[in-house]
């Protein structure tokens, strides 16, 4: 007989998979296998590529590249009518799907960075989430020594 | 040697908005009718594969109550597109295995239980609670295709004009009208650079086939087809860049069945293609090995691909005409492919002898992969 597994000390996947920055753009937190390096986001509990039984936190972003996008006009509720998803190659090699801002005046690959902000619901309501727009160049100072709790 | 295995009857409502009948009923009709087609009492089916997405809890067991076949083994399938297909190919492994010997598979889904609107998709998934639709990660692949090769929005409407001319003259169709590229280019944008008219129709549908390992049942039937191939595969998870330009899942997916059946791509003669929306058609010309990549649009533009031409792709119109109740589609494209080897499709009969055919639905939008699944079926005149 094995001894069961201890349930993860927390939840998988986080609610909130973000961190804020000092200048207001939004690092992602997903998480890195020590012994492969493999990146996912969101976090796992475990190595999808090695099978490493515990992976650490990695924050991921704020900057990447529009490798596709499509603004969708038959949003259905809680979605807005119309808005854009963007698939993004993030700098640290990880892909992302997202809303993002503006998105149907940006040329693929255009540079884009990562902020919060609402992605659906009404002004009841709103779920915020991560989302991207085009670089600002809030970043030009270092936005990581500057991080907000 | 493998033990082959053939399917004997086929069995399908035609598709389109049916509110006023039952799920049960519409994949009743179907299982029936293959079982009528199949010459065979329904005493001699042995066990019940069935295929649906959003067919509920024992969708199986709600039909085959009322179709007199409760109290056999049933196994209910759900895998998104290739729910039907996906219990096919269950079907033909309990065969292969010695465990079965003939077999019912029926499909079915209805989604006008949802009021219109583009398909729910897994509730909990990161992606789809940031707004992720199908139309939308197909979009996504078209706008990188688009700019990758020379196709442009006209070669997608092209697809559409092609999908829909056949779909005129299909009975089995849930739209039956022609349409010209003006008219794709200028219907409504659903997901840019895709138009209403480049996406299927979403509708109620049901499709059935028996299947047999009874060489004896087979010979004397006279209109059984053979599987020569029955291969499922999923995405891999890839969380890294990728080039969507590229359907990894179905040419992997379609490289085993080509060698299962000993057959290369230029050697299958009609091919039934998940064609959920119009760019789906033109990437999996290339994974299926129709042709090089980027050189979609000419296959198409050429005529190879037209009910006339060489290799017909569609010849009943596809899920762009077909409609696409999700679970049934696999098996809709199995049975337009068998009236195709018997040269029983009638008005969408493709010009050319037809000996063999492929069929290939794929599909499931879940974060982090390309499709949730593909199947690849093979089949070959008895």
């Amino acid at each position: 007989m094995t001894t069961p597994t201890p349930a993860p000390p927390t939840t998988y996947p986080p609610d909130a998979p973000w961190a804020v920055l000092g200048d207001g753009r939004a690092v992602l937190v997903g998480s890195r296998c020590p012994d492969c390096g493999c990146k996912v986001f969101p976090a796992l509990e475990s190595c999808p590529s090695c099978g490493a039984a515990s992976v650490e936190p990695v924050e991921l972003g704020p900057e990447g590249v529009l490798y596709s996008r499509t603004t969708v006009h038959v949003g259905r509720r809680p979605f807005p009518r119309t808005y854009t998803l963007g698939m993004v190659d993030l700098d640290d090699g990880v892909r992302v799907t997202a809303q993002v801002d503006g998105g149907h005046d940006l040329p693929l690959d255009a540079r884009v960075e990562c902020v919060v902000g609402p992605v659906s619901g009404d002004a009841d309501a709103t779920t915020t989430s991560y989302r991207f727009r085009a670089v600002t160049g809030a970043g030009e100072g270092d936005a990581r020594v500057e991080r907000a709790s | 040697m493998t033990q082959p295995v053939w399917i004997l009857g086929t069995g399908m409502v035609p598709f389109g908005k049916h509110q006023d009948v039952k799920l049960e009923l519409l994949a009743g009709r179907a299982a029936r009718e293959a079982i009528g087609d199949a010459g065979v009492d329904k005493g001699a089916v042995d066990e019940v594969f069935f295929g649906s997405s959003y067919g509920g809890p024992l969708v199986g067991q709600r039909t085959m109550r009322d179709v007199g076949l409760a109290g056999l083994p049933i196994t209910n399938v759900e895998n998104a597109c290739s729910s039907g297909a996906t219990a096919l190919r269950d079907a033909v492994a309990a065969i292969r295995s010695g465990r079965m010997r003939t077999g019912l598979v029926v499909g079915a889904d209805n989604l006008t239980r949802f009021a219109g609107g583009t398909i729910p998709l897994e509730a909990t998934d990161l992606e789809v609670n940031l707004g992720v639709v199908m139309p939308a990660v197909y979009a996504m692949r078209a706008q990188r295709y688009l700019a990758e090769t020379p196709a442009g929005p006209e070669d997608l409407a092209e697809v559409s004009v092609k999908a829909r001319r056949n779909g005129a003259d299909n009975p089995y169709a849930q739209t039956r009208s022609a349409v010209d590229r003006d008219e794709v280019l200028a219907s409504r944008m659903v997901a840019d650079p895709l138009t209403l008219l480049m996406c299927c129709p979403t509708g109620d549908g049901a499709a059935a086939v028996v299947v047999t390992g009874d060489e004896e049942l087979a010979r004397r039937h006279g209109g059984s087809v053979e599987i020569a191939a029955s291969v499922l595969a999923s995405g891999r998870y890839n969380p890294g860049y990728k080039d969507i330009s590229v359907s990894e899942l179905t040419r992997r997916t379609a490289a085993e069945a080509y060698a299962a059946a000993g057959l290369t791509p230029q050697e299958v003669d009609v091919f039934e293609v998940h064609d959920a929306f119009a760019i789906a058609e033109l990437m999996y010309y290339e994974a299926l090995g129709l042709c090089g990549v980027g050189e979609a649009r000419e296959l198409l533009a050429d005529g190879h691909t037209a009910r006339s031409g060489p290799q017909p792709v569609n010849p009943g119109g596809g899920l762009l005409s077909r409609g696409h109740p999700i679970g049934a589609t696999g098996l809709a494209q199995i049975c337009e492919s068998v009236w195709q080897l018997r040269g029983s499709a009638g008005p969408v009969q493709v010009d050319r002898p037809a000996r063999t055919a492929l069929t290939h639905c794929t599909g499931g939008g879940i974060t982090g992969l390309d499709h949730g699944a593909c199947a690849v079926h093979i089949l070959v005149a008895a």
